[in-house]
């Protein structure tokens, strides 16, 4: 997705009259440019939000039996997402089956849990934006990328946290966005500003962005999750969580 | 000379990428700021003046949209986690399980409120929240907080939530704290790392959790 050096050589390619000006220039200098992209991440709703959970707990979710669903759409990945998710929830003790819901069919990615979830997570992401700059593309191109190319995502996620029969106990909205820049010029700037002033987790140059975002995403989803579980025992009057047999032919 | 004037007007073309914001933000600055993205017809009627409405490119079928950011009043570590997270959305909240409440409740009641929060502050905040959205509701609200006696409070407190709340509205009920026509509600958190709010309703002595 963003940052990715493949994406951006792939973004470069398709300016033909530049790149083959680009590669009269060397391709060496094209490569090092390329390598040098900028993201920055800017959470824009909920995700900025602190959370009370702390995800890096190994027993969040002790035996907690989570059943996880991604919705795939266009510009998103829903089986990294839900790769990336199984693992975070795993972590913190939960005993996670992932699924990616396609319109026709349901392909379940992992047969290793046999009992019936106690917890339906629902995540569809959207890519809601995308643009980029001709301009600067082509500038980007005959300048040697010493003006910079500048790309920008928005993306959005759903997530709603059912119990076994499909009641609602928590859903939330979540949105962020990417601003990818690519170029010689820019790049060496952040990094010198990176390596002698930027703090460490300020820093813009590596994968930061995409680090800073799936820790907002994970932690808000462990939060997510915690509140449906404290809901769902409020709303059982605070009887102890329903057994595997109780689940199982209940679920959706 | 040419060329150097097709550069300048090309830069100039491109000045919107080059000079976003975000660039120049740090990652402070860029976490606390709420952003909505809205379409041109929606940020217009929101923002009369500061967006401009429909022009003649949405008019042609192109759909401009436009982010509306806010900066926050309080920067992120101000205030504790739990307490940010309830207070950022109080109002979604409260609305939410008022409006729940109101549709289970005889109109002619007289309701009393209170919240249960580890914060005097914020319990304070909550209750003057659902409050005044009662009285938005054409509710009939009172200002005062029913209150059982030093003994019941003392039991009460050494009860878990599952015990206490319907213990205390029973209570309430048979020492007359409450009416037959007062209602009491309830919001709360019950667990220390939530940040949900629920609330339930004290009616005629029977306490009930509102979905």
């Amino acid at each position: 997705m963003v940052g990715s050096a493949l994406e951006v050589f792939g973004r470069v390619e398709a300016l033909d009259p530049a790149m083959r000006r680009l590669r009269r220039g060397g391709i060496g200098l094209a490569l090092v440019a390329l390598s040098g992209c900028v993201t920055f991440y800017q959470p824009q709703l909920a995700l900025q939000r602190p959370v009370a959970v702390d995800p890096q707990q190994p027993t969040n979710f002790t035996a907690t039996r989570v059943l996880v669903r991604c919705h795939p759409a266009e510009g998103v990945e829903a089986d990294v997402l839900c790769r990336n998710v199984r693992s975070s929830l795993s972590k913190q003790g939960a005993k996670v089956t992932t699924e990616i819901v396609r319109p026709n069919a349901r392909a379940p990615e992992s047969k290793e849990a046999t009992e019936a979830p106690q917890y339906v997570i629902d995540i569809t992401s959207k890519l809601l934006d995308h643009s980029e700059n001709f301009l600067l593309n082509v500038l980007f191109a005959v300048s040697f990328t010493l003006v910079p190319s500048w790309e920008e995502w928005t993306f959005s996620q759903d997530v709603r946290v059912r119990d076994a029969t499909g009641f609602v106990l928590a859903q939330q909205s979540f949105q962020e966005r990417f601003v990818e820049t690519v170029g010689l010029g820019i790049w060496g700037i952040n990094a010198i500003v990176d390596l002698l002033i930027r703090p460490k987790d300020e820093q813009v140059t590596g994968d930061g962005a995409k680090a800073e975002f799936t820790r907002d995403l994970h932690a808000h989803l462990a939060q997510l999750l915690h509140n449906a579980r404290v809901r769902a025992r409020v709303m059982n009057s605070f009887e102890p969580e329903p057994s595997a047999e109780a689940a199982k032919g209940t679920a959706p | 000379m040419r060329t150097a004037g097709v550069i300048m007007v090309l830069l100039g073309g491109s000045c919107a990428g080059v000079f976003d914001p975000i660039l120049f933000q740090s990652k402070t600055e860029r976490r606390n700021m709420d952003c909505l993205r809205l379409s041109q017809e929606e940020g217009a009627e929101r923002y009369p003046g500061q967006i401009p409405p429909k022009g003649g490119r949405a008019l042609a079928g192109f759909q401009p949209d436009v982010m509306a950011c806010s900066t926050r009043y309080l920067q992120p570590a101000d205030r504790n986690a739990r307490d940010e997270a309830i207070l950022s959305t109080l109002s979604l909240q409260v609305t939410e399980l008022v409006e729940s409440a109101g549709a289970l409740a005889p109109r002619s009641a007289r309701w009393h409120v209170d919240a249960f929060y580890p914060s005097l502050a914020v319990a304070q905040k909550i209750a003057v929240t659902a409050r005044t959205t009662l009285a938005e509701r054409g509710f009939s609200v009172s200002d005062r907080v029913p209150t059982l006696a030093a003994g019941d409070v003392a039991v009460l407190a050494s009860l878990p939530p599952s015990e206490a709340y319907r213990t205390a509205c029973a209570r309430s009920f048979e020492t007359k704290v409450l009416g037959p026509d007062e209602l009491f509600l309830g919001l709360m958190i019950v667990d220390a790392r939530e940040t949900r709010l629920h609330a339930g309703l004290c009616e005629g002595g029977v306490w009930r959790w509102l979905p």
